[in-house]
């Protein structure tokens, strides 16, 4: 019964979230850019994919005067990718996983990556990882590069704290002259080698082995 | 290499202005097949095998080039480069002759899960003055750019240089200013090349100056040709390059041995120096608003935008949270300013401006691909 009544409420709220969706979009969007707009946003939603991302982004767009044909691109390629980000993070990733694995293929991580990415920390939140490697690359390090950096990083344990304070660390590198990748490979080595007390592999229990340089 | 790779590809566009005597059309088509070692900055040293191939039609008035290179590093990891350039000159006006042309080129690194590409659409148009042996030029340029994570962008600049032909050597300086965004970068190169018999030296160097955006270094290279045929050659070079996201290329040092095939015999005349086209460097415009800083603080326990000025302003938010509409700040004490409603957890994305001024990034931030503008910031809301 109590499913019964739940699932009712389920069917209910659906329809109530997605009118407050395209309400959301009203006066907002020119007619045929909001009915387009619309259509990628119920397919999404048809699909299960989060679809608050895509209308945010369409009102980003209407708020910076791209134009309609822009923002129906933009607002169908998130889709697109937050449907590869799920396929590579898995069914049960979170919104803000997917969000954020959408924004790291936007700027050049492959679905290897984030399916890669997604085994080495199976059950820790990788919203922060995927942010972070994001980042990097929009600050100017390669995004293989970056990639390889977070990989390490989440492959030897340690916190989102940690990762956070590696990206202030690139940034500052970087505003000092420094170039991208280099910044962002010596900064990884410095996280795994000098955070051992904070990066013992609560895992396993080990200390990880710090990320060595590598061949292009 | 890459960026070596890059400058040899223009060779040629001035050289049939320089070249008095009007020629027939012709096809040049070359094969490199080259061994280099490459160190590139925050890189172990690693061999590497390049197979370069170019195609150029050349008459009096007009140049077409073609070329790739494909890159295999010991990793496995690889990387593919192409570029077509065309170019014209007009009629001689006196001394007088203008240049028009224009390039568009490529770039993909494919290694470690990730592939970054870069690619570039420019022209340009350079007023020249020719002597027999001299000549001096000024011009400017134009075009797109993009790089990985950042939409195209507009290039703007111009270039000035001068070059000199001798019996058995040539000679040039340029100096190439290019605004990219909110970054200018300053390239002053010179390159020397010297022909005795069989053996050919270039040698080139450079340096380049950067404001708004890192990039600063001196960079140059030697290499010897020799002449083992009419079509075949041997080709040892050594040097460095600074970074040059427009091809993708890193800061770093190479060697590299190869032999050079030839559809038709190599030309024994000296000729003039190329002229650097290409930016030196790309970075998109900058985002940040200077003296903003923006943090996530926790009132009641729910997580507050906050951000920290000197002095007062005005200052706006508009983000996912905002439905993307402008929402003033609140000021507080301190050059404290908070939006006053608790963020949602998850990734939200923002833009903050101060004093009506134009859209940016406050520093704390994450910086996010931004589909419209000049970047986005983004917080990770717990």
């Amino acid at each position: 019964m109590i499913r019964r009544i739940l699932s009712l409420a389920l069917v209910l709220a659906v329809p109530v979230a997605a009118h407050a969706q395209v309400e959301r979009l009203s006066g907002r969007l020119p007619e045929p850019t909001r009915a387009a707009v619309v259509a990628i946003v119920d397919s999404a939603r048809a699909e299960g994919l989060p679809t608050d991302p895509l209308v945010n982004r369409a009102l980003e767009g209407a708020s910076k005067g791209a134009e309609g044909a822009r923002i129906v691109a933009v607002v169908r390629s998130l889709a697109d990718r937050l449907r590869d980000a799920r396929t590579a993070l898995g069914a049960s990733a979170t919104e803000a996983e997917l969000v954020a694995g959408a924004a790291a293929l936007r700027v050049g991580a492959t679905p290897a990556f984030l399916a890669r990415l997604r085994r080495e920390s199976p059950r820790e939140p990788l919203v922060v990882p995927l942010a972070v490697m994001a980042d990097l690359v929009a600050r100017g390090v390669p995004a293989d590069t970056a990639a390889t950096s977070v990989l390490a990083l989440v492959r030897s344990g340690v916190r989102d704290a940690d990762l956070v304070a590696f990206r202030e660390n690139v940034e500052r590198d970087i505003a000092l002259g420094a170039g991208g990748g280099a910044a962002a490979s010596v900064r990884a080595g410095d996280v795994a080698a000098v955070g051992v007390p904070v990066l013992n592999n609560p895992k396993t229990g080990t200390t990880p082995t710090p990320p060595t340089p590598r061949k292009p | 290499m890459r960026r070596r790779t890059i400058r040899r590809l223009l060779i040629g566009l001035a050289v049939s202005a320089g070249a008095a005597a009007p020629c027939p059309a012709q096809v040049d088509a070359r094969l490199d097949v080259t061994g280099a070692v490459v160190r590139y900055d925050g890189f172990l040293s690693s061999g590497a095998a390049a197979v370069s191939s170019s195609v150029a039609w050349t008459t009096a008035t007009a140049s077409v080039a073609a070329r790739g290179t494909f890159l295999l590093f010991e990793s496995g990891n690889t990387s593919v480069q192409g570029m077509v350039s065309a170019g014209t000159f007009t009629a001689p006006a006196g001394p007088w002759r203008l240049e028009v042309g224009g390039e568009a080129g490529g770039s993909a690194y494919s290694g470690y899960e990730a592939v970054a590409r870069f690619a570039h659409l420019l022209g340009h148009a350079r007023l020249h003055l020719m002597g027999s042996r001299w000549g001096v030029f000024a011009g400017a340029l134009g075009g797109l750019v993009t790089s990985p994570g950042a939409s195209a962008g507009g290039a703007s600049g111009a270039s000035a240089g001068a070059w000199v032909l001798g019996p058995a050597t040539a000679a040039g300086i340029t100096w190439t200013r290019v605004s990219v965004g909110g970054a200018t970068y300053d390239d002053f190169q010179g390159r020397a090349r010297w022909t005795a018999g069989p053996v050919t030296l270039e040698a080139t160097a450079g340096a380049q100056g950067a404001s708004g955006a890192p990039g600063s270094g001196a960079y140059g290279d030697v290499s010897t040709t020799l002449r083992l045929s009419d079509r075949l050659a041997a080709v040892v070079a050594a040097g460095s390059y600074a970074s040059d996201p427009v091809s993708g290329s890193i800061p770093g040092r190479y060697v590299t041995a190869g032999l050079r095939l030839a559809t038709h015999a190599f030309a024994r005349r000296v000729e003039m120096p190329g002229i650097a086209l290409t930016p030196p460097t790309r970075a998109a415009p900058s985002p940040w608003l200077e003296g903003a800083r923006v943090a996530l603080e926790l009132l009641d326990a729910q997580p507050m935008l906050v951000v920290y000025l000197t002095g007062t302003h005005s200052v706006e938010v508009m983000g996912d949270f905002t439905d993307w509409k402008p929402v003033a700040l609140v000021a507080e004490t301190g050059g404290r300013y908070r939006y006053s409603l608790p963020l949602a957890s998850g990734l939200q994305r923002f833009n903050i401006r101060l004093d009506g001024g134009a859209w940016g990034v406050p520093q704390g931030a994450a910086l996010g691909a931004d589909d419209f503008g000049n970047g986005v910031g983004v917080l990770v809301v717990p």
